[in-house]
């Protein structure tokens, strides 16, 4: 059999990071194929140049055994890829049928046909088997799910011969993933190809055709669902250990009370009634599948995030915390993982990104609005030179750093805050491998220096590598407590959810 | 719940926005009624729609501007301008249908210019149309040397001059006209969809394939012929063109359409919105001239009264949100 599309040797570099090299990738008309891989193994880049957002530095892609050039999304429309994104792009304000036909309405005259439209979505809709969906109501009125079935039907309503989907389950129910692929099954047998991208193994193990395994950026198998277990799949997702940083796990070698204590944090369809405790000193490890709630959960600790009930202690004391100074206040520091939207003012000097949240502590006397700046300077210096900031100088604009870098000044501006509990969200998306490294020690030396620590992070690697304990958290819920070190093929496996395979051979 | 229940409740809580400025508007009528017995007269309604055409009209333009998630501040000025300008010609000529065309042609002229820099380059529409609000008034003040142009034609009277009773004339037909070209824009056109989508998010809305940067250079220009025509509207009112006309316009129609529960921020609003938003500000104003206060009481009330009412819009929103949530989760 002939392959309908296929991608040979496509590399692709970013500053500093080699996301993709190499790469093969054959898809079969009438398969439902699977991209897999770690966070950062380079799968949404692949996809992004298969649907023209990005152009490949090399490599060259055959669509029916002829090639072509991919330089833009109305590229590869035209070439019949059609692509549900991760994060849902329909536009809320508007009714299903309008989304549908959005850029490409029917019209009747110089008038809107909304009765054909209308019509015409009903029809795409029920083809799929979707059914109790009101095409004239807006959006913004559908579950997550519904919306992501509404998406399906507006790609598969331009009939793609290539349907690419970024990770649509990650916010369905099990119940509604069946129903998901039981349409992908459908569209299967009208000899569409698939492509699926999850985190989620059983999953992919129960429904996809083939896949194809990377590794931070590099293919490292091909696999036929039918001729693999789980297990040897995740042996092809993670690295070997070549990653210099190893940080002895300290196992409870004291008796302390704990700084920070969560008890029954719920949040409706978030989190579910969480209990745990931080101790000064160690980092404390929280992993789970995107969606699983670990970040939800301390954005709600952070008062970024409204809760439905639960209690928060520190150092015994029930603490109120309703919005982020609150938090400040009480010795808390998030680290959000997307630095450029909430970590980071990118047009502002390094100077005051660093010192904006401690600027009272820099008045030239209390009560005078006047800050003094050489002191503002000079300990700005003492903390890049702490963490070997490399940058220009104090002035030069934050968006110019490398990601490495740009992380390293959202830590010391909590550092300058002199915070007792520091929480990091992926504190190393997005950076490279030698800046990687370089936070990990900073981390552990925080930690050793008696604060607390917490990193929430979807890579088992890094959570492994970084934490004294660690807690794995299922659809919202903590479901393993890991008070002692684990290999990584354990982790992995209860991060899938099912923790009665605990013990693997 | 039953479904009947929840979808009663459904319709209350989808037009609660609309429900509130009703219900202020009411508020309105009540108090100003036990002042002014007169105040719910047929001569002073007539009165009212008269007045305020040309506000009735240009609202038509913000609507669409607003919608799009854009602010048109040179409403006001361009109506001035354009006044000037036909007073200028119509003194000159003595041609008023020359005039008019000056009036309409002028309008479409620099709306598009505001809107090919706006659409093509990229530049905020806060500040291209405030920088025209100020350069139009100035180039008004400068060609009528400041003083006021009699336009006595009869043609341009006619326009406002009643034919059939005491309401019915040329302006009143202009008005339902531009309401009802705008609402069949915006709700049964290409253009007024894509209006919505660019307003809900842009890039959506480009990756969809519309072309957003016409939409919006249309959406601009579209806005300017409607001030042409309220220009024409309120000179024909007036009968000369003074540098006051239009005075505070671009504000009061954005007023007029936020109040009545548009998003400022864009993506929704409906003509409905806007026709009850306007009916709340043409009441409040017309209202507080009939009590003999002095200018600076009746901006100082003017202001106040629509603050409060936007607080209780925000109000009334927040339920509604705080509902929407409550229905989604019985689902």
């Amino acid at each position: 059999m002939k392959p309908i599309l296929e991608m040979r040797n496509i590399s692709k570099r970013f500053t500093g990071v080699q996301a993709l090299l190499d790469v093969d990738l054959q898809l079969f008309a009438g398969e439902i194929h699977s991209i897999i891989g770690q966070n950062g193994a380079g799968k949404s880049t692949l996809m992004k140049i298969l649907s023209g957002t990005y152009t490949a530095d090399s490599g060259v892609i055959y669509i029916n055994g002829k090639q072509v050039q991919i330089s833009s999304t109305a590229d590869s429309a035209k070439l019949g890829i059609g692509i549900v994104y991760q994060e849902l792009s329909l536009l809320n304000n508007l009714t299903v049928a309008e989304n549908i036909f959005l850029g490409r309405e029917i019209v009747n005259g110089v008038q809107l046909d909304n009765a054909k439209m209308s019509d015409m979505a009903r029809k795409s809709l029920l083809e799929l088997g979707i059914e109790n969906i009101d095409v004239d109501q807006n959006v913004e009125v559908f579950s997550l799910a519904k919306r992501q079935l509404i998406e399906i039907a507006k790609v598969i309503s331009i009939y793609p011969r290539i349907l690419i989907l970024d990770e649509p389950t990650a916010a369905l129910t099990n119940e509604d993933t069946r129903r998901l692929f039981n349409i992908l099954f459908k569209l299967k047998e009208q000899g569409i190809c698939i492509v699926f991208i999850s985190h989620r193994l059983a999953e992919i193990k129960k429904y996809c055709d083939s896949g194809t395994i990377l590794m931070n950026g590099r293919v490292t198998a091909n696999v036929r669902m039918n001729e693999v277990n789980e297990l040897q799949i995740i042996e092809y997702m993670l690295e070997d250990n070549f990653n210099t940083f190893h940080r002895k796990w300290r196992t409870k070698q004291h008796k302390k009370q704990p700084l920070l204590e969560l008890s029954d944090i719920y949040l409706h369809n978030q989190v579910n009634y969480v209990s745990c405790e931080i101790f000064p000193g160690e980092i404390t490890g929280f992993t789970g599948l995107l969606g699983a709630g670990q970040d939800i959960l301390w954005r709600i600790v952070y008062g970024a995030q409204r809760k439905d009930s639960g209690e928060i202690r520190i150092n015994g004391k029930r603490v109120r915390i309703t919005c982020p100074s609150d938090a400040v206040q009480f010795g808390i520091g998030l680290l959000t993982e997307n630095r450029k939207e909430e970590g980071l003012f990118p047009e502002m000097t390094c100077q005051d990104n660093i010192a904006l949240p401690s600027l009272k502590h820099f008045r030239i006397r209390k009560y005078t609005p006047l800050l003094h700046n050489r002191r503002i300077r000079n300990s700005c210096n003492d903390l890049a030179k702490r963490l070997s900031i490399k940058m220009r100088s104090l002035s030069a604009k934050v968006k110019l750093l490398s990601g490495g870098n740009q992380q390293k000044i959202i830590v010391s501006r909590w550092l300058m805050k002199d915070l007792d509990i520091l929480v990091f969200i992926e504190p190393t998306r997005g950076v490279d491998v030698g800046a990687k490294t370089e936070i990990y020690r900073i981390l552990e030396s925080l930690a050793s220096q008696g604060k607390a620590i917490v990193v929430i992070s979807t890579d088992t690697t890094e959570i492994l590598q970084l934490s004294d304990r660690i807690y794995i958290m299922v659809d919202g819920k903590i479901s393993t407590t890991l008070n002692e070190p684990t290999d990584e093929e354990t982790l992995a496996r209860l991060i899938q959810g099912n923790p009665e395979k605990k013990v693997i051979a | 719940m039953s479904i009947k229940a929840k979808k009663y409740v459904t319709t209350i809580i989808k037009y609660m926005d609309i429900l509130t400025i009703l219900l202020l508007s009411a508020v309105l009528v009540l108090f100003f009624i036990n002042r002014n017995p007169k105040f719910l007269s047929t001569s002073n309604l007539t009165n009212i729609v008269q007045q305020n055409a040309a506000l009735i009209i240009v609202s038509v333009g913000t609507t669409f501007v607003v919608i799009s998630g854009n602010m048109d501040l040179s409403s006001g000025s361009l109506i001035v301008l354009t006044a000037c300008m036909t007073g200028v010609v119509f003194r000159a000529t003595g041609n008023i249908w020359l005039g008019m065309i000056t009036c309409i042609g002028v309008a479409m002229l620099i709306s598009t210019m505001n809107a090919a820099l706006i659409a093509y380059g990229k530049i905020n529409a806060v500040i291209i149309t405030l920088s025209c609000m100020i350069w139009a008034r100035g180039l008004a003040l400068g060609i009528t040397g400041s003083k006021s142009i009699p336009v006595p034609s009869t043609v341009l009277q006619r326009i406002y001059q009643p034919f059939w009773g005491s309401f019915f004339n040329i302006t009143f037909i202009l008005v339902v006209l531009c309401m009802g070209t705008g609402w069949f824009l915006l709700n049964r056109t290409k253009f007024g969809r894509y209006t919505k989508a660019i307003g809900e998010n842009e890039i959506t809305a480009q990756l969809a394939g519309v072309n957003t940067k016409l939409v919006k250079f249309g959406i601009f220009a579209f806005a300017g012929l409607l001030t042409g025509i309220a220009s024409l509207v309120d000179l024909s009112r007036l009968g000369s063109a003074v540098a006051m006309i239009g005075y505070g316009m671009e504000m009061n129609a954005v007023v007029a359409v936020v109040i009545g529960g548009n998003k400022l921020s864009g993506g929704e609003g409906s003509f409905a919105k806007t026709l009850c938003g306007l009916l709340f500000m043409c009441l409040l104003s017309n209202g507080l001239a009939t009590l003999n206060l002095m200018d600076s009481q009746v901006y100082l009330l003017k202001g106040m009264i629509i603050l409060i009412a936007l607080a209780i819009q925000r109000g009334s929103n927040l339920i509604r949100l705080r509902w929407l949530r409550v229905l989604n989760e019985k689902d």
